[in-house]
This record gives structure tokens, C-alpha cells and sequence, in this order.
């Protein structure tokens, strides 16, 4: 067994002088992957991108005034840089790329809405990627939603002005039952006859006065309704305070008791003043709440605020450390061969196993080390959260690193010569880049390229690394033994095929 | 001439051993025994096959046809205490270049399971192939004739008893060159055995037992000096006289017993003869001189340098190839 050991050892030691033997690639190893990184997080930029945007207004635009209203509230990503009359003028700017945007408006939109078709504002652009692509549709979506807002706060701005209309009659209206009631409680029967023909005057025209504009402030009872099942709709209100009024309207007027008016007339009153109540409240609420009476809020559960480079930390750590890992192993097995020691390896009592178990042993030390250096400049010198538990961390880079290496122990024992070797390594690089999860979400491949992603250590590196970064979750336990049993798989792989290339030729 | 040893006594037996690549042979039905505590080289112009008979015996080439044979067994059953009798030396510096000479001294000690303690050792192979002082230069940075020395040292480093050299001496000087053979043949009469392939021809004459290789055919297996008579036919006499020689004179030399053909005329005064023997030959001339009046002042066997030998080889195989072709 110590013979197993010191022949393993061989290598564990050879393998760091000669890396350690190299502090330019040891400098380039640690600080290269970290500098990459602090470029990115330095170089970034978070805030949304200006759009110079020109606006096309025809001639013949019955909106004009309301355009140039527009472009004084068309503020935040859009720099609106001049207004044209001619779509083709437009087009020739967007085209010299003086222009992102060119925004056209609706010549007449009243007319298109009369029709029952939605008025149409053009947002025509250049861009290629599919993310600025996105990105110009979401502005013109929220845009032309905060337009369609501006119509709609218009139209409430409008019905609260009525509705102080409204409240005046429903004074008035309030007053006329004051009369009739005094009326009647002075048993004056003729009187209250004729004072309540008035309050049926006055009330038919609070009546035509809500009608106008029912819809907009049953938008609003809704809400309340929502809230409270016994709320009753603003029509009910309005047809009881009627029916009450043309029953009072039949009252005797040579009576000697109204017990029963004084009743009815309660319950107008009563009417009378929750309708009074609800415009008075109405008046007072502010119309862009009404308009969109529902807002949202995002709230991370970790309670964390990640930026958009915390997001990429997890996958550049995974895809740097796999690629510093297999290119090391990549070019180990190789090199002895091409250099001739598996000759003399062959002479020796040395096994397959101790050859590739030495190595693993050595580099997986050596890239830890490395792996470790790099971390600590990541958490601490870019501020990168590290929600979870250190040895969940730990335990997954440890992981990422042994399939790595075996991934490139694979490489090196396929490659015939150095360059085949690196040219392997760039491509699973270049893989890794596209099917890990790095930049495109898994979700967004098709399941059958899945398999290639699963093949790639960086994948589930990425994968359990977010989790314990940036979720604070401990260790995923699929991923987690797939990644083991992907390393134990190359291993396996590559012994077999050194034992294969040890044996006689 | 066959090399005759008991069977316990051979370490390394190869029965027509043939070795193809391909449509290639690079060994063609080589049979050759290596009898232990000897010194066999193995001579023969570069690409002869020299370095595959090698690979044969260390196990590192099967043979397509034949069998070989290393301490009584076939190499692929070479078990690991096996291994640890024999040491290998490349033909090309394969240790590493980034590592120092201890350093790669010390890798090779560990792959061959070596224990722990090995200064005592590396300060010996040190000082014996003049490396000691160097030990903390990277094998990069030292020539190429270090490097070799590097290699044999660490070839020896587990004391083998099998020792497979291949082209030791290769870019080394002279001097050390001398000291390496030196050393070889200590190692031989410590009981060590040695295969040792070389380009230097005049080296054969350190060897037990020369080999001499030709296209892929092992020639023949001979002593130094059976290599030479095999090579010249005899042995070779020279003779001075104090007169010129008359043709009366060498008629009567070329039918002397022992005398294998017309003597060559150096100078007028100078002739070389070529006789079964020396040893008997030169007493036979002296006493033909004094019966026939010629005054011989000097008479010595010639040993002509194994360069020559070689040449003269090589050259006679070429005829033979041609004449049969």
C-alpha cells in the first residue's frame, strides 16, 4: 500500500512544481478569471439605454396638440430628438443610424375608435439583437399603455368635475327633503305635495346627471363592492330614492297624520346621503389611482437586492474553473505520451490508476487552491453575496473541479497531439458557453439539446452555485450526484484508456 | 557463435522474434539469449532496429511473431517485483524539463516505489555521472549531454538488476564517455546484467558480447574479438624488415601453415599477413626470417579498430545482399 502511495505521489508532486515552476501561469490562472470578471461587473452598465427617437406627426394629424402634450410627458428612455411630418424622412435617419426610433402617430385616432379599431402608434426600429429587440418592445407596450392611462385619467379628471356637479344637486335635492319633511311634520299636506314635485324635479336631474357617467363610478363601487359583499350598486340607490319619491308623490293631502311619508322620507334621506357620500369620496380619490387601481411590487424572497452581475458570478465561476481544469488535464496524459514517458512508464511498476489518480490528486489540490484565491477576490472585492453556507459552496466547487479534470483526463487520453488537446478544451468551453445555462436559461432549449448540456460540468456547477449563492438553498441533491457521477463517469473513462495505452503495443 | 549458458543463468531469451509494423519489419527473426552479470551491446547503423529489440525485451512492444522471454517469463506477465529488477533508459531524454535534476530524480525513484531516505543514493549516481552541484538546475536549462546523464542516473536509480541502456553514451565526451563504461562494467561484475545499444562502434570493445544488427537481422552475436576475426577472417600479423622485401620473400610468407592469404605490402619494407592465429603465426614468421636471411626488425599482431570491423561488416553483408539478389 505505502508503495501505491509513493508511486501516486510521483506525480502529486511533479504536477505542482511544474505548475508552481510557471508564476506567470499561475498570475494568469488566479488573477486572469478575476480580472475578467471585475471588467464585466466594472464595465456594465445597469441603466436603461436612451432611444434617440424621432416622432412622425402627418399633415393632415387632427392630434397635434395632443402630440406635442405627448412629448413633453414621453420622458425616461425615449429622447425624443425632432418630430417629422414625412414617414420616409424618418426612415432615411433610422437608416443612417442618426435615429434608434421612429415613432409614428395616428392621424386621426377619434375616427379609427368611432369605428371600433384601436388607434395605431408605430414604433419602427434597427436593432438586430434579440435582446434590444425585446427591449424596444417593452418600451413601446409600457408606452403606449401610460398613453392609453393619460385618455383614461383625462376621462376621470372629466367625471370628478361632475361629480361636484352632482354633489350640488344632491344638496339641493337634500334640502328639498328638509322642506317636505318640515311640511308634513307640521301636518301641511298641500306643502309637502308640492315641495316633493320639486325634489322629483331636482332628482330627475341628479338622476340624468349620474346616468351620464354611471359606468365610471360603478368602475369605482366595484372596487368598494370587492371589498364589502352588503355594498349596494349606485343604480339601486338612485331606483329605491324613486320609487320612494313617486310613492311620497301619491301622499293625501287632506291627511291628518304622515307617519308613513315621514318613513319614506327617511329612506331617502338615508339614500340621499350615501350618494352624497360616495361622490364626496369619489371627488377626492386620485385619478391615476382610479385609472389603474392595481400596482405591483417585486420583492426578492431572499431579501437580497442582486444586481445583473451578481446574476452572471455563479456561471462565470463554473465555466472559468471548468475550463482552467480541463485544459490543465487536457494537456497532462498527452504530454507524457508525446514526450515519451509513457515509455518508461510502461518499463515501470506503475499502474494506469496511480498514473491518473496522481495527477487527479495534484491538480484537484492545485485548482482548489486556485479556486479558493478566486473566490475570496470575488466575494470580497466585488462584493458578490454569498447567501448560503460556506461548505455547501465548497463542496460543489470541489465537485465542479473533480468532473472537470476527469472530463479533461477523457480529453487528453482521446487527443493526439497539445492542439488537439486545447482545441477539445475551447470546444467544450464554446459548449459550455451556449448549453450550460449561462447566458441562455436551460428552459429556453429544446429538450433534446438538454443531453448536451447535462454533459457539461459547468451546467450543474452553475446550477447548484446560484442556489447556494444567490438562493441561500443548500445543496441540490440531483444535480449534485450527477455532477459526482459525470466525474465518476470520465474517470472511469480515462483510466480505462490510459490502461489500454500502457499496455504493449 | 551461440552464446552457451546454463537456462538459470539467462535473464533475457528471444526465440525468432520477428516485429512488424504494419508492412514493415523492423525486426526480422532475431534469436538471442542474454546470459546474467554480461554486458551485451548491440551495434548496428541508425534504424537497424536496435531500439525495437529493446522495446521487445522491457515489454513494451509484443512481438508479431516469436517469443521473448525476461527473468523466465513472457513480459505481459511481468508482475511489479519484476519490473523492479529492471531499469530502462530511453534513447531520447523523456524526464521532465520543468523540473529540476532532483526533482526528476526523485520522480523516477518514487514510480518505481523507491522509499523515502534517498538522499544517500542521489549524492551517489550524482557523483557518478558528474551532476553533483547541479542538483537545483531545471533539465531545461542543462545540454543535452547532461540530460543524458541524467537519464542513466535515473535508469539506476532502484538498483535493478536488469539493466536496458539505449544509446547511453550518445552526446556525451570522451572522457565521461570512458568513465559511463567504467561504471557499466562495474555494475556488471557487482553481478548486474547490461544490454546496452550503441552508435559508437568502438565501444563494443567494453562489451562481453557484441551484437551486430543490420536491417532489422541481428548479424551475429560474438565476443570483441570473435566479432573482429569474424570480420577479417583471421587475425592480422604485421611485419618490418631492415631491407626491402623481394616477391621471392612474400611467396614464401603466403605458404607458411596458418598464413590465409597473399600478404599485403605496406611499404617496401613493411608487410601485413593474415593468419588463423597470432599468438602461433608469429613465432612460425620469425623462424621463417632467420632460415631465409630477412632481417625482421618489429612483429606484432595487429587489432584493428572496430570502426573498421564494422565497416568491414557491414561492407560484406552489402555483397552478400547484392550476390544473392
Amino acid at each position: 500500500m505505502s508503495g501505491f502511495f509513493i508511486r501516486m505521489s510521483a506525480f502529486v508532486r511533479k504536477e505542482m512544481m511544474a505548475i508552481l515552476r510557471q508564476p506567470r501561469l499561475v498570475a494568469i490562472l488566479v488573477l486572469g478569471p478575476f480580472l475578467i470578471l471585475l471588467l464585466f461587473g466594472v464595465g456594465y452598465r445597469d441603466s436603461p439605454r436612451m432611444l434617440r427617437t424621432v416622432l412622425v406627426v402627418p399633415e393632415d394629424s387632427r392630434i397635434k396638440v395632443e402630440i406635442d402634450d405627448l412629448v413633453n410627458r414621453l420622458t425616461g428612455s425615449l429622447e425624443i430628438v425632432g418630430m417629422v411630418s414625412d414617414e420616409s424622412e424618418a426612415l432615411a435617419l433610422l437608416d443612417h443610424q442618426e435615429v434608434d426610433l421612429v415613432l409614428v402617430t395616428p392621424a386621426d385616432p377619434y375616427n379609427e375608435i368611432l369605428q371600433s379599431q384601436q388607434a395605431q402608434f408605430e414604433v419602427i426600429h434597427h436593432e438586430i439583437d434579440p435582446l434590444e429587440v425585446l427591449y424596444v418592445n417593452t418600451l413601446e407596450r409600457a408606452y403606449v399603455q401610460e398613453i392609453n392611462k393619460q385618455v383614461l385619467i383625462q376621462a376621470m379628471d372629466q367625471a370628478q368635475k361632475r361629480a361636484a356637479v352632482i354633489e350640488e344637486k344632491l344638496v339641493v335635492s337634500q334640502a328639498d327633503t328638509a322642506v317636505i319633511r318640515a311640511d308634513l311634520e307640521a301636518g301641511n299636506g298641500a306643502d309637502a305635495l308640492r315641495d316633493t314635485g320639486k325634489l322629483l324635479t331636482d332628482f330627475q336631474a341628479l338622476n340624468l346627471s349620474i346616468a351620464a357617467s354611471l359606468s365610471m363610478f360603478e368602475g369605482v363601487r366595484s372596487l368598494e363592492k370587492a371589498q364589502h359583499e352588503s355594498s349596494v350598486a349606485l343604480e339601486d340607490r338612485l331606483a329605491l330614492v324613486e320609487e320612494e319619491l313617486n310613492a311620497l308623490s301619491l301622499l293625501n293631502p287632506d291627511g291628518v297624520s304622515f307617519t308613513d311619508e315621514i318613513a319614506e322620507l327617511d329612506l331617502i334621506d338615508e339614500e340621499l346621503a350615501a350618494i352624497k357620500n360616495f361622490f364626496e369620496t369619489f371627488q377626492g380619490m386620485n385619478s391615476r389611482v382610479l385609472v389603474s387601481p392595481f400596482s405591483g411590487k417585486t420583492i426578492s424572497f431572499t431579501q437580497t437586492d442582486l444586481g445583473p452581475i451578481d446574476f452572471y458570478v455563479p456561471g462565470v465561476i463554473a465555466l472559468l474553473l471548468q475550463h482552467m481544469a480541463v485544459t490543465l488535464a487536457a494537456l497532462s496524459i498527452v504530454r507524457e505520451r508525446n514526450g515519451g514517458t509513457i515509455e518508461l512508464f510502461r518499463a515501470a511498476p506503475l499502474t494506469a490508476l496511480e498514473t491518473v489518480l496522481g495527477k487527479m490528486v495534484s491538480f484537484l489540490l492545485l485548482t482548489a487552491v486556485l479556486a479558493a484565491i478566486l473566490t475570496l477576490l470575488i466575494i470580497f472585492g466585488l462584493k458578490t453575496p454569498l447567501l448560503g453556507d460556506w461548505w455547501w459552496y465548497t463542496a460543489v466547487v470541489l465537485a465542479l473541479l473533480f468532473t472537470s479534470l476527469s472530463l479533461g483526463f477523457a480529453i487528453s487520453v482521446i487527443s493526439q497531439t497539445d492542439s488537439q488537446a486545447v482545441q477539445f478544451s475551447m470546444i467544450v468551453l464554446l459548449a459550455s458557453i451556449f448549453f450550460s445555462g449561462f447566458f441562455i436559461a436551460l428552459h429556453r432549449l429544446l429538450t433534446g439539446v438538454h443531453l448536451v448540456s447535462w454533459l457539461l460540468p459547468a451546467t450543474y456547477g452553475t446550477t447548484l452555485l446560484q442556489d447556494v449563492m444567490l438562493r441561500g438553498r443548500t445543496i441540490n441533491p440531483l444535480p449534485f450526484a450527477g455532477l459526482l457521477f459525470l466525474g465518476v463517469l470520465f474517470f472511469a473513462f480515462a483510466w480505462w484508456q490510459l490502461r489500454r495505452q500502457m499496455a504493449r503495443e | 557463435m551461440a552464446i552457451t549458458a546454463p537456462d538459470e543463468e539467462i535473464l533475457v531469451h528471444m526465440q525468432r522474434v520477428t516485429k512488424r509494423f504494419g508492412e514493415a519489419t523492423a525486426v526480422a527473426d532475431i534469436t538471442l539469449d542474454v546470459p546474467k552479470g554480461s554486458i551485451l551491446g548491440f551495434i548496428g547503423p541508425s534504424g537497424c532496429g536496435k531500439t525495437t529489440t529493446i522495446r521487445l525485451m522491457v515489454g513494451n512492444y509484443k512481438p508479431t511473431e516469436g517469443r521473448v522471454q525476461v527473468f523466465g517469463r513472457e513480459p505481459e506477465k511481468f508482475s511489479r517485483s519484476d519490473l523492479k529488477r529492471i531499469g530502462y533508459m530511453t534513447q531520447l531524454f523523456v524526464l521532465y524539463p520543468e523540473l529540476t535534476i532532483w526533482e526528476n530524480l526523485n520522480f523516477a525513484a518514487s514510480i518505481y516505489g523507491y522509499p523515502y531516505g534517498r538522499k544517500a543514493r542521489f549524492a551517489e549516481l550524482l557523483d557518478l555521472v558528474e551532476l553533483a552541484g547541479h542538483e537545483k538546475k531545471e533539465a531545461r536549462k542543462i545540454s543535452g549531454g547532461m540530460q543524458r546523464r541524467l537519464s542513466l542516473a535515473a535508469t539506476l536509480i532502484h538498483n535493478p538488476e536488469l539493466i536496458f541502456l539505449d544509446e547511453p553514451t550518445a552526446g556525451i565526451d570522451p572522457v565521461l564517455r570512458r568513465k559511463f563504461w567504467d561504471h557499466f562494467r562495474r555494475l556488471r561484475d557487482e553481478g548486474h546484467t547490461l544490454f546496452v545499444t550503441t552508435q559508437y562502434v568502438g565501444e563494443a570493445a567494453y562489451c562481453d558480447y557484441v551484437g551486430v544488427m543490420r536491417r532489422g537481422k541481428l548479424l551475429m552475436v560474438e565476443t570483441p574479438d570473435g566479432l573482429r576475426r569474424r570480420a577479417l577472417g583471421g587475425e592480422i600479423v604485421r611485419i618490418h624488415t631492415d631491407s626491402p622485401l623481394s616477391g621471392e620473400s612474400l611467396a614464401g610468407i603466403r605458404f607458411l601453415p596458418g598464413v590465409k592469404e597473399p600478404p599485403a605490402l605496406l611499404s617496401s619494407q613493411s608487410v601485413q599477413v593474415l593468419v588463423e592465429e597470432a599468438s602461433t603465426a608469429i613465432p612460425q614468421l620469425l623462424h621463417w626470417g632467420e632460415n631465409n636471411q630477412v632481417a625482421i626488425d618489429s612483429i606484432n599482431e595487429f587489432v584493428p579498430p572496430f570502426d573498421d570491423v564494422f565497416v568491414k561488416l557491414m561492407e560484406d553483408e552489402a555483397a552478400k545482399e547484392e550476390k544473392t539478389a
